[in-house]
């Protein structure tokens, strides 16, 4: 049996890869959580809007809608998340650093814990640094969850959707027009305009 | 039990004595066992979620977010919406996919991301990934559970814990002993004008940088110095901007430049202090002086040092000295007795040092790669099963809706199993007498009027 080859172990020696892996330059975590949902939010859209549009199996009067909804969502999604997201791993520090890190990371609390600490088996210096450690962990898991909850909860699925709603309403009226549904209403109408004439 | 009697009385009378409070029943409070549990017990149920969080990113965490987000949130959004003018069918209709594509899409990631997560932490713990990718010195948690399952099945909670770090501790000091073995022999060098020199690898101070911490414990340090160095530009602005335009300036050539001269700095000093705690024990199994009368002596010379590297290097000195004196007092050992003899010459104990340095910077930095590349092959595998994740939606969702509809909004479908009326007919002949024209069914065509009126 011929040898199938390690590709996700080749990529990761290639420039690509290395670069995408390189310890020095990638330092946020939050970076990887926006490039992950932007990307997998824009080829979502196209998918579900090609699929709504040819699903023969959704009723005809609401295909054109959820259609318009997939596309609302998809442009919205992008734009917004990718703003809501950069201005909440900016300023999560800080707000970490008022609530959580003077409360339990500052240097009198250290003190305060190193004095009651029954089997000092560490150096103050080692406690304190074990400590900071434990606080760096703490605020990246804090600014990962700040963005992600602003970014997949609340802008994609509260404000994206009241936005996309109304959206989609005008997107609908697109569709209907590009597949000249809004001709076959128009023509009814000028059957009544003839009938009108033709029988005064 | 009478002795038992006896011993216990002085104690109670003690107790009532002296404390006005006397619990009945309470148990006693139980010391720690290590400082290890003290560690884990400082921090609250906030900070323990937060730091969970913090050590699992990746595609995992943001599936569990999105399905919370897309199941239980967005279906509300839409559905009640008070801003679109679509029919309620029509929005509830929509709304009803949210939850159905959330299934399906975390069923599929979750169940992908977590084998392929198993399989490249697996490959990376057992040196499978090259080079750049090998923690075998330091294999990851859920590798060692495996392993320690197998030989020892029962351990549970902190038991399990400390076994886990000492595995670690173990691996890498096999490691660091490999690193010596190889990089104390000597190599073969072929120079420019074809000779042939013998000499030990030469340890460059970049392979002893931890690059994840490039950004933060150096940066401020090459801010102060960009500082002194645009005084002149900085001079009449605030300090958020002459942060920001300061923060423009900071290159990553200069953080890694800063980070060499530090480590070269710290390795010096670090193999002086163990060439110095060296002859200290050398000279105490001659002269008897002890490990506390060393560190009074340290102690009064270091208030007195003005420069500021020597000043680190009795700090150093002090801190592992303090060390090696808390260790083995615990353990009840002879001064000195748990001091390593890391080499003959002090050349010899700094080249230890830096190997030390140089197997621990490389276990940090493949461990960031292995991270990295996890997250980067969780967003591929989860662009991979997309189109099996919508497949599924399309056929799923409008047959669910057909069921579900029903049951949501029961009075749209109302009528559907009721008879149509039957409608009164005019009996045959009757004249129909139109007086509008908009009275006519716009179903009849215009002929069949015509026709009427011929005959």
């Amino acid at each position: 049996m011929p040898k199938i080859p390690n590709i996700p172990h080749a990529f990761l020696y290639t420039k690509l890869g290395k670069a995408i892996t390189n310890p020095a330059a990638i330092g946020a975590a939050y970076g990887f959580a926006q490039v992950s949902n932007l990307t997998k939010d824009a080829v979502n859209c196209g998918y579900y809007v090609a699929q709504s549009l040819n699903n023969d199996r959704i009723p005809d009067d609401k295909r054109n809608f959820v259609a318009g909804m997939d596309l609302a969502n998809g442009v919205l999604n992008v734009s917004l998340q990718s703003i809501v997201g950069a201005y909440i791993a900016k300023n999560s520090d800080e707000v970490f650093k008022t609530h959580f890190g003077k409360k339990y990371f500052s240097s009198d609390v250290m003190q305060k814990q190193y004095k009651n600490l029954v089997n000092k088996s560490v150096t103050f210096e080692e406690f304190v640094a074990a400590r900071k450690a434990k606080g760096n962990a703490c605020k990246k898991g804090f600014t990962l969850l700040a963005t992600l909850i602003g970014m997949q909860v609340v802008t994609k699925r509260v404000v994206v959707p009241l936005l996309s709603t109304p959206m989609a309403d005008n997107i609908k009226v697109m569709f209907d027009k590009m597949q000249g549904k809004d001709k076959e209403n128009e023509e009814i109408t000028e059957n009544k305009e003839e009938l009108q004439i033709a029988c005064a | 039990m009478k002795i038992n009697k006896v011993q216990t009385i002085p104690q109670q009378r003690n107790r009532i004595k002296s404390s006005a409070q006397v619990s009945f029943g309470a148990k006693p409070p139980t010391k720690p066992a290590t400082y290890a549990e003290e560690f884990l017990k400082l921090d609250n149920k906030l900070t323990k979620f937060f730091t969970y969080v913090g050590e699992h990113e990746g595609e995992m965490l943001n599936t569990a977010v999105t399905f919370g987000g897309t199941a239980v949130v967005a279906p509300l959004f839409i559905a009640f919406n008070p801003l679109s003018k679509e029919s309620k069918e029509n929005k509830v209709y929509t709304a009803g996919r949210q939850p159905i594509s959330a299934v399906i899409a975390a069923a599929f990631q979750f169940y992908i991301n977590s084998k392929f997560n198993n399989w490249l932490y697996k490959t990376a713990s057992t040196g499978g990934w090259g080079p750049l990718y090998d923690i075998s010195a330091e294999p990851s948690e859920a590798y060692l559970k495996r392993l320690i399952a197998l030989e020892k099945p029962n351990l549970k909670g902190a038991e399990l814990l400390e076994e886990i770090e000492n595995r670690k501790v173990t691996t890498r000091r096999t490691a660091i002993a490999q690193a010596r073995i190889e990089f104390g022999q000597l190599k073969e060098r072929i120079l420019k004008d074809g000779t042939i020199k013998k000499e030990m690898p030469h340890i460059k101070t970049s392979q002893m940088i931890h690059q994840d911490q490039l950004g933060k414990d150096y940066y401020e340090a090459v801010m102060n110095d960009l500082r002194t160095q645009y005084a002149d530009q900085i001079a009449g602005m605030s300090e958020k901007k002459a942060n920001k335009f300061l923060k423009k300036k900071v290159s990553s050539i200069a953080l890694k430049r800063k980070a060499i001269e530090s480590v070269k700095k710290d390795v010096e000093i670090e193999a002086r202090a163990k060439w110095v705690i060296r002859k200290f024990a050398d000279n105490s199994k001659k002269n008897g002086q002890s490990m506390e009368d060393i560190l009074k002596m340290l102690n009064e010379k270091a208030t007195v040092v003005q420069n500021e590297r020597t000043k680190c290097f009795y700090e150093k000195l002090i801190t592992k000295l303090t060390k090696i004196h808390e260790y083995e007092s615990a353990n009840n050992l002879k001064d000195f007795s748990s001091v390593k003899d890391l080499g003959k010459s002090k050349k010899a104990v700094l080249r230890n040092v830096k190997i030390k340095k140089m197997v621990r910077a490389n276990i940090a930095n493949n461990k960031v790669r292995v991270g990295n590349a996890k997250n980067a092959y969780g967003i591929i595998l989860s662009l991979v099963t997309l189109p099996f994740s919508c497949g599924l939606l399309n056929w799923a969702y409008p047959r669910v809706m057909e069921k579900v509809m029903p049951v949501l909004m029961p009075w749209i479908h109302k009528n559907d199993a009721v008879e149509p009326e039957k409608v009164a007919m005019a009996p045959a002949g009757t004249e129909i007498e139109i007086d509008d024209v908009d009275d006519i069914d716009d179903d009849i065509e215009l002929d069949e009027l015509e026709e009427e009126d011929d005959a």
